[in-house]
Order: C-alpha cells, then structure tokens, then sequence
C-alpha cells in the first residue's frame, strides 16, 4: 500500500500517517492479524524521522487499531469495522467543518460550495 | 548513548551553560544554532578536546575522564577545519592516524575512498575543499565508529554528494545501536532527516529533545494581527509583522485552542531559531 | 612509536613552516637574524670558516626549535590513547627533537676540531652551550595567560638564546685567530656554570609543565588535573 506525506500541510506528519494507515485498515487493504512494516523501515521509505513513524503507530496503538508483540513488531488488531467507520465519518465531518468555514470566508454560497464538491468528487 | 547532565563550558567571554541531554543509541540528532551559538563549543566537549567546568558528560556510559581511550575509539568526526597533513597522501595520512584506532582496516578506507570517487595517492593538500571533507568522512567511517560526530560537512560537499552522504547517515543509525550528531546551521536538512533536535543560542539550549516533541510544543499562528495579540502573551515567544499579515510563534500545548480565522502550522526548525531570536532581540532592546 | 615520532618530526620540517614561524614568532626573527648580523661582522677579520662551522648548528637547532612545538596536531587528541600514553609520545618527541639538535653540534664540533687545533675543552664548551640551545621550546602566544610565571620564562628563554650564541661565537672567534687564550676558557667556563646552569634548570621545570599541559588539547585541563592531587 502506497503512504503519501505533504511535509508542509496543516496536519502533522504522523497525523497523516495515522490518517492512512486508518483507511487502509478500514478498507481492508491492511488485513486483521497482518504485520506492519517496521517503525524504521517505513521511516526510511518514506523519508521522515523514525520518531514520527514511531509516534503514528503509538496513536493507533492508543485507538486500538494496532498492537505490538514484543520482539516482533506491530500488528492489526481483530476490529469492529462499524466502530471503525462511525470515527471516520466523525473525523471527516470535523474537517468539513473546517473546510465550509474557509468557503464561508471566501465568499462561497452553499449551492455553489456542493457544485464544487460535486465536480471534485465526479473527477476523483 | 550520550548523556549530558548541566554541562557548563567558559571559554574566554563565551559561555556555554546548563546543556541537558540525552541522545540514545540509533537516532540522529541535529545540533542548530546561528555561528557562534556554541555548536563548536558542545562538539568539542563531545569529543574530549575540551572539559566542562560544570555538570557530567557521558558517551555510552564512560567519561572522558576515565575512559578517553574507550570513547575515542568508538567516534568518528568531521570538523571544520583539516585533521590530514597537507604533505602526505590520503592513504599515509590514515595509515598514520588510523594504527591508533582498533577497528580501522585500511580495505574500508579504500572501499569508502572509491565510492567517494578519491584517490588515495593524491596529496592531501592538493584536493579540493569538498574533496577533503569527503576524505576526512572516509576516514570518519573506516574505523567502524559507534557515533559520528559531523560538523557542518554538508555545506561545502557538491549537491549530488549530499544525497549519497544523507543515505551513508541513515545507513548508518539503521541498526538501532549507532548514533550521529549533525551540527549545522542549514536546517532545512535536519527537519527532514534529525530525529532529535539540541537548538542552541547564545550558549543556551532553547530546545533539547525528539523532533515530535519539538512539533508539538511549538505552533507558528498566521492571521489578523488583533487575533494574534488576544492569544494568552505567556505563550507568545515573538510575534512578526509584515506587511500582508502578523505571524507569531507560540507555545503550544493538546488543549489549546486556535481562532478560526488563524491559521496554525508546525514550525521548521528555522522557524523556530529566527523567532527565538527576534525574540530575544526585541527583549534586548526592551531593556 | 619511535618510527611515529620520527615520522612525525620529519613531517614537520616545511618551508611553510618556517615562514609561518616567521609571521607569528618575532622571537624567532630576532635569534636567528642577531646571530647573523654578529657573524657577518665579526667575518672581517680571521678565517671565516670557522664561524660558519660554528653558526650553522646553531642555525640548524634554532630553526628545529621553533619548527616543532611540543602541542601535537588535533587530529593525534582525537586518536584513542590515554593520557599516560600521550605523555610519553610527548616526552619522548621532546627528546629525539634534542638528541637531533645535538647531534648536529657533533657532527659541527667534531669538523672543526679536525679542522682547528682548539682542544678539548674548547669543543667541550661549544657543546654545551649547543645544548642549551637545544633544550629550548618555541615560545607560543598565550592572550590570556598573563602572570607573572610567563614574562619570567621569556626573559630566562632570551638569555638562554643570547648567552651561549654569544659564547660559541666568541669561541669561533677565538678559534680562528689560533689557539684561544687559557683565560677565555676559564671566563665561558664561568659563565656556563654560573649563568647557564641556572637558567637551564629553572627553564627544565617549565619544560615539565609545558609537556605536561601539551597532555590535554586544552591547557586548562592540564591544571586542573594537577591541582586535584
């Protein structure tokens, strides 16, 4: 699976790895019970500092999404994908939020925001 | 590895004071600051060649003043200025200096020496400033060193030798247990390659720790300048005007919360070192 | 570690050597010029040869002398070796540096004792004053290290340059015209003993704590070693 960093974006590095590790975990790219790449090897791939990978997978430790084995490394947990969906969505309505603010204060009226939306969404 | 503990260094009018760090084994640590920051300074009681008059130094448990044989054997440097004799070629040079180290074999000097594209029987004095820099790094890595102690050296090297000199680096650490500690003052190479970060000014660390933690405890605030001088002023470390908006760096901690019309980024590591400076600065003048 | 020593004694003989010594070193300047002048005008009288046989050792140690500073390069403190070590490679470069130095007095005493009939004494004395020179350490700018110790060892280091320089070449002077006079004899005699030898000891300590402090890239960790004990 492919990760991508924007080094100078809002979100922080690790937030961002965590963001797509979430997904791919969620989509099912990443399997229940599959070992991740290790700390180090996905820093060197993609050239961040291994205290950021590290902290990434801390956070999905923390949310439950991974576990480590001692020795071995980091795997995906068993996971409820329901669970896993409603905190996606709520993630991506927060961000929304953020975003319809930006239209607001650019002078974006709600019909023409959506048509935006909708001609974005039809190109991806 | 490296455990600093309160070290405080005088030398003449400069002063280095209350450095406090620790460095574990398989990191590489970025060393900023402005020239005449106490780079040097830190680098050189690093590698023995000063002592600190204050507070403890440990490399890998020993110190120097027990062990500087030990500790000697197991670093590799680069500095600034030339450690070869200019009369002699690179390959007397190392045999010269490298009988003392227990793990140099003049077979890596060689190996690292063709990589670089040198020749060992040229006369050191003869190459070029970039060419001597990458002898000295031969020599850093031929004796099979647990930490390597570089600075400045990627300034003067020619763009395509950076790459190669930035992947030996994380090469390097990628076993876990080896260390290298970057000193310079470019630090656009340490925000993408530094794993912990010292950043010093005026003898004085104004950080000391992992890259994360320096992105967390730190934000760099944009926007309308009434928004910016209502953020709490503890917080604020120096605010910058210009001409199409005020930015600010703050301290920044989970809780705190963000107007939305700012716009809140992380800050680089230049960020940062200009702030604290103007910061500083501004102080100055205040008083 | 001798091939090391040697190696590195050779290594420090430059032509860039002498003429950094010559920017940085007016002491230098001066005992080699002064000599100089005093032989090229002491030359218009009596066979010339001797001076030079004289002179040119002496030339030979000042230029050692300043060409070899006990401080080692940066790059041997950074090499793994204890202190004790360091000290010895030290010691040890300090005294083939002498025993070199001296040599040369040999080789120039004994051609002109095979050239001259001045006897033994004559050559002995010639010797010695060499050795005075020889034991000397080039004199390093120190900024910040202004007590009274230091301006003491500059004026004991200018008389052990000036004394014997002036002896051998009184000496040659003596030579040249024939055999010297029983009383220039007893005269350098005395002065050796009661000028030089003085001098020499007190400058041996100085030595020792210049040695000493070379241990340690930075001379104040050399005192504060020594003050712990």
């Amino acid at each position: 699976m492919k990760i991508t960093i924007l080094p100078q974006g809002t979100l922080a590095i690790y937030e961002q790895i965590v963001n797509q590790l979430k997904n791919a975990i969620v989509t099912g790219e990443l399997q229940a019970g599959e070992a991740l790449v290790s700390i180090r090897a996905l820093a060197a791939d993609l050239g961040v500092s291994v205290i950021t990978t590290k902290r990434a997978y801390e956070e999905l430790e923390k949310e439950g999404l991974i576990r480590s084995v001692a020795g071995k490394g980091f795997f995906v947990c068993e996971y409820n994908t329901d669970y896993l969906k409603e905190k996606q969505l709520v993630m991506i309505e927060k961000r929304l939020g953020e975003i319809i603010g930006e239209a607001r204060q650019a002078g974006l009226g709600c019909e023409d925001f959506v048509e935006m939306v909708r001609a974005l969404y039809e190109c991806r | 590895m490296i455990t600093i503990d309160n070290v405080s260094k005088s030398l003449g009018k400069f002063q280095l004071q209350n450095i406090s760090f620790e460095l574990p084994g398989g990191y590489i640590c970025g060393l900023a600051g402005r020239n005449g920051a106490g780079k040097t300074t830190l680098l050189h009681l690093l590698l023995g060649l000063y002592r600190a008059d204050e507070g403890r130094l440990t490399v890998s448990g020993m110190t120097y003043e027990q062990s500087e044989q030990a500790i000697h054997d197991m670093i590799g440097t680069v500095l600034v200025e030339e450690l070869f004799e200019p009369f002699y070629s690179i390959k007397s040079n190392a045999g010269h200096f490298g009988k003392y180290f227990s793990g140099y074999r003049w077979d890596r000097m060689a190996a690292y020496l063709e990589r670089f594209g040198l020749d060992a029987h040229r006369r050191f004095g003869k190459l070029s400033r970039g060419e001597k820099l990458k002898c000295q790094f031969a020599f850093a890595l031929a004796h099979d060193p647990k930490l390597l102690l570089l600075d400045e050296p990627a300034g003067s090297f020619d763009p395509d030798f950076r790459e190669q000199f930035f992947q030996i680096i994380k090469d390097f650490i990628a076993d876990g247990i080896k260390s290298v500690i970057l000193a310079t003052h470019q630090t656009d190479d340490l925000d993408r390659l530094a794993d912990y970060l010292i950043c010093l000014e005026d003898g004085r660390q104004i950080f000391a720790g992992d890259i994360e933690s320096f992105r967390s405890a730190y934000r760099v605030v944009s926007g309308e300048r009434y928004k910016i001088n209502l953020l709490p002023q503890e917080r604020i470390i120096h605010v910058q005007e210009k001409l199409y908006g005020t930015k600010a760096l703050v301290r920044h901690s989970r809780l705190n919360q963000y107007d939305a019309s700012l716009q809140v980024t992380y800050p680089t590591i230049e960020d940062f070192m200009y702030f604290y400076s103007s910061g500083k600065a501004a102080q100055e003048r205040r008083k | 570690m001798w091939k090391n020593i040697a190696v590195d004694y050779y290594r420090a003989y430059s032509w860039s050597g002498i003429r950094e010594m010559w920017k940085t070193n007016a002491g230098a300047l001066v005992s080699i010029i002064y000599p100089l002048f005093v032989m090229l005008f002491q030359m218009t009288s009596g066979e010339k040869c001797a001076y030079l046989i004289v002179y040119l050792p002496m030339l030979y140690i000042l230029l050692s002398v300043h060409m070899h500073p006990v401080r080692l390069c940066k790059m041997m403190y950074l090499c793994p070796m204890e202190a004790d070590r360091r000290m010895q490679y030290i010691r040890s470069s300090y005294n083939f540096g002498v025993a070199l130095r001296m040599t040369s007095a040999f080789i120039g005493t004994g051609i002109l004792v095979m050239l001259y009939d001045c006897g033994v004494i004559v050559a002995a004395e010639i010797l010695l004053n060499d050795l005075v020179l020889s034991l000397l350490l080039p004199s390093e700018k120190k900024t910040d290290d202004r007590d009274g110790v230091f301006h003491k060892e500059i004026v004991c280091m200018i008389f052990m340059i000036a004394v014997p320089m002036l002896c051998n070449l009184i000496l040659a002077l003596a030579i040249a015209d024939g055999e010297p006079h029983r009383t220039l004899d007893r005269i350098i005699f005395a002065c050796i003993v009661l000028i030089q030898a003085p001098l020499v000891f007190r400058y041996r300590k100085y030595v020792h704590s210049e040695l000493e402090k070379a241990v340690y890239y930075e001379e104040k960790t050399a005192q504060k070693k020594t003050r712990r004990f």
